[in-house]
């Protein structure tokens, strides 16, 4: 099982950075897009996309596949996605292990599931169904959680694994959301990131969350804290070189500190390689 | 419990149809919070995304309602309205006609103006992309061609009737400035297109040029919508295409022209 190649060190396309990035051609190996903000039929977001793509590589990140709901796929959005990537030519494309809603209602969030054998067979059918409709392998990214359900009959990191491995699919492991959800659900981070298989991961997401003392909320309005960057470095020891990259959503900062973030990864990535290296 | 029917008993929850929250009962306590409290988490989420969906694609709606009467109607369109649209910008598209059917909101057509205005310029943004016609492609043709020419227009392009004064009070609920009343007795009538530089963009018309503007769209022939401005006005026939010319190569001029064909011998 061949991975992609690692793109480097990537961000998150966001509107408000498009004038910045058209006029500096900023040193950023690569940029994730959300898919559904260019599921549109015409005019400047897919101007811009356009402009993008003809200097960097992209991946396409979904919100909307709710690959673990139990109402049928949405053959519309899995149509409109197929033609955004043969368009874009991304170097892959990815969505969230969660649903989004049933019986036609889109609660536009990244709704959590019971890690249960039933849910299991569920997700890995419907991966491998969309798989075979876009004729690529997708990866899929370990969502923050708050609540945690009775009927698990395992843990997140166990259910994670085997998903892959069933579903033959790759994973995109979010750092911060390792490390949220391990505050949030009492877990340690470090045995999710162990006990995930090293050749399923092909990217890493790092952002900011906020810290509400009795639980942590993925916002991705901060800078990354320093908890997370400490276990992205464990994540790099053991999954590295895979292509990373910083998300920000909202309280938007100058695009130079997000460069100076996306530099700081880069040199935790060096420091933890030479130490390998050098070992 | 099936996977199916956990799922159900949380979506129910979330859009407020379960008042006992029975999903609570499939909910681990963590060691700081209750499940109520953990739930609410997602529970807070829902309806403050759907707010922010609202006030982006209305935010001058939001200045000329004022903060807590926009969040009075955001409230009151969440509470009605579940989301049916993987886009945000889907979901916001409903407003105007939640507007138009519900009181107190029903009763400002202004306000309602406003909102269908926004939503316009929203809609011209990321509708269909088309090359328009050069002004040349006019020039080209030969006058008794055209009363068979029918026209097809840059998708974006529409052409909208409003309370007379709302241009002029959406551009000062915009910036912020006062701005005098609109006059809902009276129409006036806005063109709303997309540029080649991408950029929405609008201008006000005349009655008689709305009414051609919007037959035209409608596929209607240079020589029916001349006719049909000569029946309006009574005017000699001669007046009526010189006019009805003079907003063919302002259309043109506007780039908002991208096919130009004639119309089918049979039709005519």
């Amino acid at each position: 099982m061949q991975k992609p190649s690692p793109l480097g060190f990537g961000l998150g396309l966001r509107p408000v950075y498009y004038r910045e990035i058209f006029e500096s051609k900023p040193p950023v190996d690569w940029f994730e897009v959300i898919s559904e903000n260019y599921m549109v039929k015409g005019g400047a977001p897919l101007a811009a996309l356009e402009r993008i793509r003809a200097d960097y590589p992209i991946v396409m990140h979904g919100v909307s596949m709710s690959i673990a709901s139990t109402a049928p796929l949405d053959m519309d959005y899995l149509t409109a996605l197929k033609d955004l990537a043969e368009r874009f030519q991304p170097e892959y494309v990815s969505d969230h292990l969660c649903w989004t809603g049933v019986h036609g209602v889109n609660l536009h969030d990244l709704l959590p599931i019971p890690y249960t054998q039933e849910a299991l067979d569920h997700v890995a059918g419907r991966i491998a169904q969309v798989q075979d409709f876009l004729g690529r392998r997708i990866a899929i990214e370990n969502v923050s959680s708050y609540v945690t359900f009775a009927e698990s009959e395992m843990d997140e990191w166990t259910f994670v694994r085997e998903l892959a491995r069933r579903a033959d699919c790759w994973l995109l492991l979010d750092v911060n959301n390792v490390f949220v959800s391990g505050y949030n659900h009492d877990f340690d981070p470090r045995e999710f990131l162990r006990s995930i298989d090293v050749d399923r991961v092909v990217q890493f997401h790092l952002a900011g969350h906020e810290d509400r003392g009795t639980h942590k909320i993925d916002t991705h309005d901060e800078p990354v804290s320093e908890e997370v960057w400490t276990l992205f470095a464990e994540a790099w020891r053991r999954f590295g070189p895979v292509s990373t990259m910083i998300e920000r959503d909202d309280k938007f900062p100058p695009f130079e500190e997000l460069l100076a973030e996306l530099q700081h990864a880069r040199e935790i990535a060096a420091a933890v390689s030479n130490t390998e290296a050098a070992a | 419990m099936s996977l199916a029917a956990l799922q159900v008993r949380f979506q129910d929850a979330l859009l407020g149809r379960d008042a006992d929250r029975a999903i609570l009962n499939e909910i681990n306590p963590s060691r700081r919070l209750e499940p109520a409290a953990r739930f609410g988490v997602y529970a807070d989420a829902y309806r403050l995304r759907l707010a922010g969906f609202l006030a982006e694609d209305f935010k001058v709606l939001n200045n000329a309602l004022g903060d807590d009467g926009f969040h009075t109607l955001v409230e009151a369109y969440i509470d009605a309205t579940p989301s049916r649209h993987r886009n945000a910008r889907w979901y916001a598209r409903g407003l105007p006609d939640f507007m138009q059917a519900n009181a107190p909101w029903s009763e400002s057509r202004s306000l309602i103006d406003i909102a269908r205005l926004e939503r316009a310029l929203a809609d011209a943004f990321d509708a269909a992309d088309a090359a328009a016609c050069p002004v040349a492609t006019l020039v080209a043709l030969a006058p008794e061609d055209w009363p068979q020419m029918l026209f097809t227009f840059h998708p974006s392009a529409m052409v909208l009737t409003l309370a007379k004064g709302i241009a002029a009070a959406f551009e000062a609920a915009a910036a912020e400035t006062p701005c005098p009343e609109p006059d809902e007795s009276q129409d006036e009538f806005l063109l709303v297109w997309r540029n080649a530089e991408t950029q929405v963009v609008s201008r006000e018309l005349t009655a008689a040029e709305a009414m051609a503007l919007r037959e035209a769209l409608a596929g209607k022939s240079f020589g029916d919508i001349c006719a049909l401005l000569q029946f309006q006005d009574e005017a000699d026939a001669a007046d009526v295409a010189a006019r009805a010319g003079g907003y063919l190569a302002q259309w043109f001029a506007d780039r908002l022209i991208v096919e130009v064909r004639n119309l089918p011998i049979l039709e005519r």
